[in-house]
């Protein structure tokens, strides 16, 4: 069965809410805690701001694809990302992503549940 | 920070351009060329699916890593992009084309360009495919340009292996323990050979081979392993003599060379001072090692002979005292050379026959002595039905013990008996099949736990399936082999102590060992109408077993007068060829 927004937001792992623009609603603690950011800094920015640049075009692109065909390869199962941090360090964090339609817009919600220890396969190998 | 929410205009604005945006996107995922937007340093930002075919990487995976690290090399290894030329031909970009080494072969046409409008400098990418384009000339051309690299590549290789084997010929000493090598060892002989020549003496080799390096290997690593090698070569080393060379042949194998000594005795005592030497205790990962080795010696006063003959004596040598029990230290003789060769002719035949399953078991019934009626049959193993040469059991058990094949062989053999049982269950001629269990299976833990399986895998109760073991075993490791037995019998496996009688045969011991009967030796019940001592040990034996619950089968019955005998006597099982010999059957 699938994951609703609610069930999502309810449980311990950090929480972001966006909606049909990619702009950010709101956030829970455990992602303040997490990702330093607090709600006031992101709500109402684009959710890219979150991202590493070398993913926004790519979100960008996926998000617009998304609004225009509803046809989507990244939701509902985990996605292993990087996530920006206040401090403009960088999380490997494993993303769940869920769309669900509020009146005749949509809203994603995501948990990105940072990945302790195992390789970042965003970046590139290393060579040694 | 926030920002105000956007306007009916701003929205329609957006959805607009997302629209655009999805449109343009699935255009460019529809056409062929592999297009890639990379940062101005390479880094891959977005990418349509032709060239995530090329690369063969999903998308997600390739965002932020580098094109040129990406990219598949061309027919000559080679970058099919260089950086360098990338970033030097800045605004106005470049093209350039390459061979890719795949079937059929690939050839590729790639431009690039800077968007200098975008302060950033992003770079696009095209790869185009354009092996059908390429001319059958400029095929051909690339093809031999790749053929003149490769040979001279192979020239470039030829020679750096000459050079490295001149180098290599240079080299006489381990570098791990710093003694000579094999080549260092030769020059040393070679000198004490023509000493020989101008001034008749004796010349000794004492080939030594560490016992069980290769588990002091497996089990703490090859740098401990190294560490054991350099305190080996210094404790040897303190035994010797200033002009005795000590070498290193390789492996775990060292070779002095002395001619100090004048008589056999000597190099013995040499050799057992090593010995005692090398055994002191040595202390790694908090555990405690026993070096120990055995040592091989060669003497002569022939000047004549070569180094390779000296060293094939000295190693022989070394192989048979790896085979004594006690010592481990022999001396060359002609006779160990005849030996040694049989042995390993022996060992590669029993190989052989494992590898090609040329093997197979006869079945001899184990009887009630009152009617005759079958009770058991005891399968036996024996090698290429064919073959009249093929050794019998008396020679290949006791090398497959030595060599550690009895454990495949062991296997085979249950689940040989296995497959006869599952034979007689289905024809309705159910019988305790019994095999012989060596004590190396019984040593390796987790024996009774394969049975068992392998019981439940081929949908056999095993209860029909009775083991031979033998006392040596029970009383070197009682406490594991008791507890497999045990588990054994648990699920419904007979025991049988095999050639009781010739062994330990502690009363008070026979008392304690899980087992459900004995089965007396043959050289009893052969010399017992004969034999009143004898005939008072069977009558002993079988009184015992039957105080304890245990049942008696008497092995090597021959004559009807021994069957009435063994009767009186109470015995009330037997075997031999009175009742039948061992004849094949059709395990597999």
């Amino acid at each position: 069965m699938a994951v609703s927004i609610a069930e999502l937001r309810m449980g311990s792992a950090p929480f972001i809410l966006v909606d049909s623009f990619g702009l950010v609603i709101s956030i829970n603690e455990v992602f303040e805690k997490v990702y330093g950011w607090s709600e006031d800094n992101l709500r109402g920015r684009p959710l890219s701001q979150i991202l590493p640049g070398a993913f926004q075009m790519s979100h960008q692109l996926g998000f617009s694809r998304f609004q225009t065909t509803e046809i989507s390869t990244i939701l509902g199962h985990p996605l292993r990302l990087k996530t920006i941090c206040k401090d403009g360090t960088e999380i490997t964090s494993s993303h769940f992503i869920v769309a669900e339609k509020d009146g005749d817009r949509w809203i994603f919600g995501a948990t990105l549940t940072p990945i302790d220890g195992e390789p970042d396969l965003t970046s590139p190998p290393n060579p040694g | 920070m926030t920002m105000d929410s956007p306007s009916a205009v701003e929205i329609l604005l957006i959805q607009e351009l997302r629209q655009t945006l999805s449109r343009l996107e699935a255009a460019l995922s529809q056409i062929s060329d592999g297009l890639v937007i990379t940062s101005r340093h390479g880094q891959i930002l977005w990418c349509n699916s032709a060239f995530t075919r090329l690369i063969d990487q999903p998308r997600l995976a390739m965002l932020g890593q580098t094109i040129y690290d990406l990219l598949p090399r061309d027919a000559e290894g080679c970058r099919i992009l260089n950086p360098s030329a990338v970033r030097a031909s800045g605004a106005k970009g470049g093209t350039s084309k390459a061979l890719l080494c795949r079937n059929p072969v690939q050839a590729l046409a790639i431009e690039w360009r800077q968007v200098f409008q975008e302060q950033e400098r992003p770079v696009i990418f095209c790869f185009r495919d354009v092996s059908m384009r390429l001319s059958i000339q400029e095929l051909r051309l690339e093809a031999e340009q790749s053929e003149r690299r490769r040979r001279q590549t192979e020239f470039l290789n030829e020679q750096l292996i000459h050079e490295q084997q001149a180098l290599a010929a240079k080299v006489v000493e381990c570098p791990v323990t710093g003694l000579p090598n094999r080549r260092g060892l030769a020059l040393r002989m070679n000198i004490a050979l023509a000493e020989l020549k101008s001034q008749p003496g004796q010349l000794t080799i004492l080939f030594c081979d560490l016992n069980r390096f290769k588990e002091t290997n497996d089990l703490h690593g090859h740098q401990v392993g190294d560490e054991l090698l350099i305190e080996v070569a210094r404790r040897l080393q303190s035994s010797l003599r200033r002009n005795d060379t000590l070498s290193r042949l390789g492996g775990d194998e060292f070779v002095i060379v002395t001619t100090n000594i004048t008589n056999q005795s000597d190099a013995i005592q040499l050799a057992e001072r090593l010995q005692v030497v090398l055994g002191q205790p040595w202390t790694v990962d908090n555990q405690t090692i026993r070096p120990a080795m055995s040592i091989g010696i060669t003497m002569t006063t022939d000047a004549q002979i070569s180094t390779e003959e000296l060293l094939r004596r000295a190693d022989l040598a070394m192989y048979d005292a790896k085979t004594k029990k006690n010592s481990h230290i022999s001396v060359f003789e002609t006779t160990i050379d005849a030996r040694v060769k049989q042995e390993i002719f022996q060992r590669r035949q029993l190989q052989k026959a494992l590898q090609d399953q040329a093997m197979h078991l006869v079945f001899q019934p184990i009887v009630n002595l009152k009617d005759g009626s079958l009770h058991a049959i005891e399968g036996l193993l024996r090698l290429r039905r064919d073959d009249p040469s093929a050794m019998p059991p008396t020679e290949f058990i006791p090398i497959a013990e030595q060599t550690g094949l009895i454990l495949p062989l062991g296997q085979w053999v249950i689940t040989a008996a296995m497959h006869e049982i599952h034979r007689r269950i289905q024809e309705g001629q159910e019988a305790i099949i019994s095999i012989n269990v060596s004590p190396m299976q019984l040593k390796e833990a987790g024996l009774s736990q394969w049975i068992l399986q392998r019981a439940d895998a081929m949908n056999i109760d095993p209860a029909w399936l009775a083991l031979e073991v033998t006392e040596t075993v029970l009383i070197e490791q009682p406490e594991l082999t008791t507890r497999e037995l045990r588990h054994l019998r648990k699920a419904g496996i007979k025991v049988y102590l095999d050639d009781f009688g010739t062994g330990y045969s502690s009363m008070s011991w026979l008392a304690r060992l899980p087992i459900d009967a004995i089965k007396i030796d043959k050289s009893f019940t052969a010399g017992f109408l004969f034999d009143a001592r004898k005939e008072k040990v069977i009558r002993s034996m079988i009184s015992l077993a039957q105080e304890l619950g245990l049942e008696v089968i008497c092995e090597g019955i021959e004559t009807e007068q021994q069957r009435q005998g063994l009767l009186t006597m109470g015995s009330t099982l037997g075997q031999g060829f009175l009742f039948g010999h061992p004849e094949p059957g059709r395990s597999p």
